[in-house]
């Protein structure tokens, strides 16, 4: 049974780990550049006309009011885009939730009298396939095992700590929760946060400052750029994934030394997370290592999205890729995701963390995790690692791996374009128009499925796209009722863009074989 | 409506020219703009072509020259606050692919420009000082410089 | 104009093409030469020394980076200290530390809300219907009806239009500041502000001008400065904001800051106030709304308050409320709110029950008063030390009367002291600092934070163990 799982959800297999990574993204088509590129200047020039005849509107709460003498706190044209395209379609996000973020999700539908510049909550709830949020392995529950945990810490502990690690805010459930972690990682230590993004934020701080140089991956998460930017370190940004880039950068880093000094840099760090939370593709990891070694860069691995979602034991990139994790020096991940709770954690070396438990902002200044969320992570990491004595992790590594490619693989068939790492459980599609985003989001959830849309500028002008997170507690009845609509909405808003055709991959038999022996929950 | 999502670089007016389609659409645009104009019963030909190109100057002008910041916000802390478009365009650095194709853009108007009006000398001036104002903002050497401290803050 | 028919054919525009006047033909000519010439322009500049490959690679093998971190030894006194300290149970009024239990004197529960039984109750009907996490960022189906609910219930209990959550308090105003403060403004800061602003003021990239703890002369001093500069360059005057950062009770060194006097420059100098009350919210005031109640001042004269969700209220998180628009504003540009995963649901229910509670109860206030007061009268009696802060504040500092030159040995000495009152069953803690990173640091102290539960015996007995050990200390 090993033998086939390998295969499947890692890349370990005999051999080649090229051979079966398969990362696409298929370009736009011209005459749909133009006709997005024409949308949005449409949108732009239409806000620029609204934008003159603004004094004639009477909802004016939203803007800004003249207090004599002050300098506006708000540039009024850095919310052009907000005021005039976000604002048309401002009820594709942040939609309220009513139930847990679980396989099913209760939306609450918002209503606007004032063409979305505010919106109420009405007593409508739209009970929707909850594609949207990132509860991979499906642990965000209000019942089972994790959930009585965390109740049960209520009354052992409290609801929350307010000290920081170094006063008096360092408790056994933490001591526990950190052995736990860095025994799951297969790393000496760990540190843990209470907060995912300012894991990443506080604490870069600490390991690079003047005189040090980070290369950071183009698509990076806005809490490592925050983070690299407070370092006070030179920051590159190299090709998202293009080891080309990021070699060539490298070596003229090292041959240039800084600039206009030329001295030698102190610590090259290479910023990069396992996958992309928008693209979908996942970290090119060997060779990031090889070129680690070559020039003697450390690796800042940001597991956020990766961590329980990938590899056969659901140990993130270097389980996919079958590397051993003492080899990246630093490794970060979120707690919120996979886990279903909240807060980050870093792992490495038992120096390294002896370093931030020290000097760590955190450490000092703010308060550890609670302990219900504590507790959430421990059942959690006890149930992937099978010490609860059941096989319940494993049989929900392999739901999401296969939920992933079933997903994948079908959306492909019906046309769409599908961006991204064959096994990457985030699954972006391609709609191109920000017309099209909403029509897809608002229709979807009317009709039973909760999605994700994204548009400029959070992504470049003409992929605007839907984005699928798959999770563990999708059933297969779910998956095909989802695709279904997806195939009825790609018809109808003709979203169904692809001209590739897919390539077979080996364990393409082992994916059909899958579906008999892990079966249907 | 950066919701959730980044990427590492926060202004997107860096690089949203380089992306498929868009210079191709500026043609078009340029193009169904003359067409416009050349409908009018009243224009010359002549006329129509001065007038494309001077529309095309003054509004490049604008755009590019004279609004400064973006239209949405950024987490880069103020940077593009001082910088006119052009100056944020792939990241201030100079002669890149869009950087050339913006600045031959012009250029071929007004050839287009003078062709239609046959080298006549008054539409000569006009579509050249226009065309000045198009490109000579757009000199390297004139990169963060506001000449007489116009639109320096 | 007139020379120009109305209509045209090719003929006749190549005839003119023919007789191009000379100087028109010599700024085509021009136009084209520049025209090639851009076209061959390199965009990237040329490399001033040009390396062979060999010498590249003599170079990459010849560079030896600095270690990634500095050796901290497995022994280091932090380390083996919070092994020693490791808290077991919850840390409520009582804390066990060494299988002792001691009475809490570290930790910021200023009302007392942890371990009370409907705030657990709530926090189990929450995990019953939410689960533990949220699973994503506000934007993406991680607003859950209860963070809307903490929000209005907040706007309404400060009396603003709007407010916000974050989902940790050290972000909260690390992230506002720069949302709003951008590079060309201007920020007037407290010399005591504590590290969280401190990280914000470093992110926001504005000019930092600090001004000496809770002086409003040097305040107004930096004030008048900018003025005359403004008066020469109005033009740039125009665009620049000014912000004036402070903190309501400063939590290193338990005091207030003057505020009447602060929102009276606010309006003679045009500068907006960005306060944070973190450690007064739930504290000061009668009912416990912060800084403006306690001087009786419109809340609308403060442009944005901000707080931690995690001290009087013991919840993780914290919040910022204030106008609609600039509010608002943050929902788009707090990065820490904006790409981040949101609140657990039970931590923000928890928030809104303790919240109820302070405002069906806000005998709980008085009561922290109280005993503020008194632990200050009794810490007072103690010899060598010196009681830094207000006395109706519950965060005090205990100071050496005669600090030595060496902050280390001082620090070591306060260790003591608290090594023994924790021994003696009085959980306290030294304040600790990041002390190459704090931009003025504070003298070595003994934090002590006061909570609303205390009896006397149990106020008396923390006065007693602290004066002993610091008697047993001093006589080493």
């Amino acid at each position: 049974m090993a033998e086939t799982e390998n295969r499947t959800f890692g890349v370990v297999s005999t051999g080649n780990w090229k051979d079966s990574f398969y990362e696409s993204f298929e370009e736009t088509p011209l005459l749909t550049a133009i006709l997005t590129v024409m949308c949005y200047g449409i949108l732009v020039l239409v806000g620029h006309i609204r934008e003159y005849f603004r004094f004639l509107e009477k909802n004016r709460g939203h803007t800004e009011p003249k207090i004599k003498g002050f300098v506006p706190l708000l540039q009024s044209w850095e919310s052009f885009y907000t005021r005039n395209v976000y604002r048309r379609i401002r009820d594709c996000w942040n939609r309220p939730v009513g139930s847990s973020a679980g396989a099913y999700i209760d939306v609450i539908e918002c209503h606007s009298d004032d063409y979305n510049w505010s919106l109420e909550l009405t007593s409508k709830q739209y009970h929707v396939m909850n594609f949207g949020s990132y509860n991979y392995l499906g642990f965000s529950e209000r019942d089972g095992p994790c959930a009585k945990a965390a109740i049960q810490s209520l009354s052992d502990n409290s609801i929350a700590v307010s000290n920081s690690r170094q006063e008096l805010g360092y408790t056994h459930i933490h001591r526990e929760l950190e052995t736990k972690i860095a025994d799951f990682l297969g790393v000496e230590d760990a540190v843990t946060f209470p907060m995912g993004f300012a894991t990443n934020s506080m604490n870069m701080p600490c390991l690079v400052g003047k005189g040090c140089l980070l290369l950071s991956d183009e698509l990076n998460h806005a809490s490592l750029v925050l983070g690299s930017r407070l370092t006070g370190a030179t920051i590159r940004v190299f090709k998202h994934n293009n080891m080309t880039d990021l070699e060539k950068k490298l070596k003229s880093a090292i041959t240039e030394g800084q600039p206009r000094t030329h001295r030698p840099w102190k610590k090259i760090l290479i910023v990069v997370e396992g996958v992309y939370s928008m693209e979908g593709s996942v970290v090119r990891l060997p060779e990031i290592l090889e070129l680690k070694k070559k020039y003697k860069a450390y690796v800042y691995l940001d597991e956020a999205h990766s961590i329980g979602a990938l590899g056969p034991h659901g140990r993130g990139v270097t389980d996919y890729f079958g590397i051993n994790p003492k080899e990246i020096d630093i490794m970060m991940g979120t707690f919120t995701k996979s886990f279903g709770a909240a807060g980050g954690y870093l792992g490495g070396s038992k120096e390294l963390i002896r370093h931030f438990r020290v000097n760590s902002h955190s450490s000092i200044y703010a308060a550890t995790v609670p302990p219900p969320v504590a507790r959430q992570i421990i059942s959690v990491i006890d149930i992937i690692m099978g010490k609860d004595g059941t096989e319940e992790g494993m049989k929900r590594i392999h739901q999401l791996a296969w939920n992933t490619q079933y997903m994948r693989r079908k959306l492909q068939e019906m046309g769409f374009i599908v961006y991204g790492n064959k096994d990457s459980p985030v699954v972006p599609f391609i709609v191109f128009y920000p017309t099209k985003l909403a029509a897809i989001s608002r229709k979807a959830l009317e009709m039973g499925l909760g999605v994700v849309v994204v548009g400029f500028p959070a992504t470049p002008v003409i992929e605007g796209r839907v984005r699928l997170c798959m999770s563990a507690s999708h059933t297969r009845e779910m998956l095909d009722r989802t695709l279904g609509i997806l195939n009825q909405l790609g018809d109808e808003l003709n979203l169904k863009y692809s001209r590739k055709s897919l390539p077979v991959f080996k364990e393409d038999n082992s994916l059909l074989n899958l579906k008999m022996t892990s079966g249907q929950p | 409506m950066n919701v959730g999502v980044a990427h590492s670089d926060t202004n997107p007016t860096h690089s949203y020219l380089n992306s498929k389609g868009i210079w191709l659409t500026y043609l078009l645009i340029i193009f169904m703009g003359h067409l416009v104009l050349l409908s009018i019963p009243s224009f010359s030909v002549a006329f129509a072509w001065t007038l494309t190109n001077v529309l095309h100057d003054l509004a490049m002008f604008i755009m590019l020259h004279i609004t400064k910041g973006t239209p949405w916000v950024t987490a880069d802390q103020g940077d593009a606050r001082t910088q006119t478009q052009w100056e944020q365009i792939d990241f201030g650095q100079q002669f890149t692919d869009t950087k050339k194709f913006l600045t031959c853009v012009p250029i071929a108007l007004f050839m287009l420009a003078s062709f239609y009006t046959k080298y006549d000398s008054f539409h000569f001036i006009v579509n050249f000082s226009f065309l000045l104002l198009s490109l000579i903002p757009k000199l390297p050497q004139l990169h963060g410089v506001r000449l007489f401290g116009i639109n320096k803050y | 104009m007139e020379t120009l028919p109305a209509t045209w054919d090719m003929y006749d525009l190549f005839q003119s093409f023919l007789r191009t006047p000379t100087y028109h033909l010599i700024v085509e000519v021009c136009l084209v030469l520049l025209i090639i010439k851009l076209i061959f322009s390199k965009s990237y500049k040329p490399e001033k020394t040009v390396l062979s490959e060999k010498e590249k690679d003599e170079l990459i093998a010849e560079w030896t980076p600095e270690p990634l971190v500095p050796d901290i030894p497995e022994d280091h006194p932090i380390i083996k200290l919070m092994e020693k300290n490791i808290v077991t149970g919850p840390p409520g009024k009582y804390i066990n530390i060494r299988n002792k239990s001691c009475i809490n004197m570290a930790t910021m529960n200023f009302l007392g809300m942890i371990s009370n039984k409907t705030i657990e109750e709530e926090a189990v009907r929450c995990i019953k219907k939410y689960g533990v996490g949220s699973c994503g960022p506000r934007g993406f189906y991680g607003t859950m009806d209860v963070h809307l609910e903490l929000e209005s219930h907040l706007a309404k209990f400060m009396n603003c239009e709007e407010a916000i959550i974050y989902s940790y308090g050290f972000a909260t105003i690390s992230s506002a500041i720069p949302a709003y403060s951008k590079r060309g403004d201007i920020i007037y800061c407290d010399e005591g502000v504590s590290f969280a602003i401190q990280k914000g003021l470093a992110a926001s990239r504005s000019e930092i001008r600090f001004f000496k703890h809770n002086d409003t002369e040097d305040l107004e001093r930096l004030l008048i400065e900018q003025q005359q500069k403004d008066k020469k360059n109005p033009k740039k005057a125009k665009v620049t904001r000014r912000f004036i950062v402070i903190e309501g009770l400063y939590l290193n060194y338990g005091d207030i800051c003057p505020l009447p006097k602060i929102v009276e420059l606010k309006w003679k100098y045009k500068v907006r106030i960005f306060m944070e009350e973190s450690f007064s919210f739930g504290v000061l005031g009668s009912s416990g709304k912060g800084v403006t109640e306690y001087y009786g001042i419109d809340i609308d004269e403060i442009d944005l308050i901000a707080a931690s969700l995690e001290n009087a209220i013991s919840s993780i998180g914290g919040f910022c409320v204030g106008k609609k628009y600039v509010i608002d504003h943050q929902r788009l540009s707090g990065l820490g709110y904006c790409f981040s995963a949101s609140q657990p649901p039970l931590l923000a229910a928890a928030a809104t029950q303790a919240l109820g509670i302070l405002e069906k109860d806000p005998g709980l206030v008085t009561q922290l008063k109280e005993n503020c007061l008194r632990v200050h009268e009794g810490l007072n009696k103690i010899e060598g030390v010196q009681i830094v802060g207000l006395p109706f504040s519950p965060v005090k500092h205990i100071r050496l009367v005669e600090p030595s030159d060496d902050r280390d040995l001082d620090i070591q000495t306060l260790e003591l002291v608290a090594d023994r009152s924790i021994e003696n069953g009085v959980a306290c803690t030294v304040a600790r600092y990041l002390e190459k990173e704090e931009k003025f640091l504070p003298p070595p102290s003994i934090r002590i934070a006061v909570n609303c539960q205390l009896n006397s015996t149990e106020i008396d007995r923390v006065v007693t163990v602290l004066n002993d050990s610091f008697n047993q200390v001093f006589s080493l």
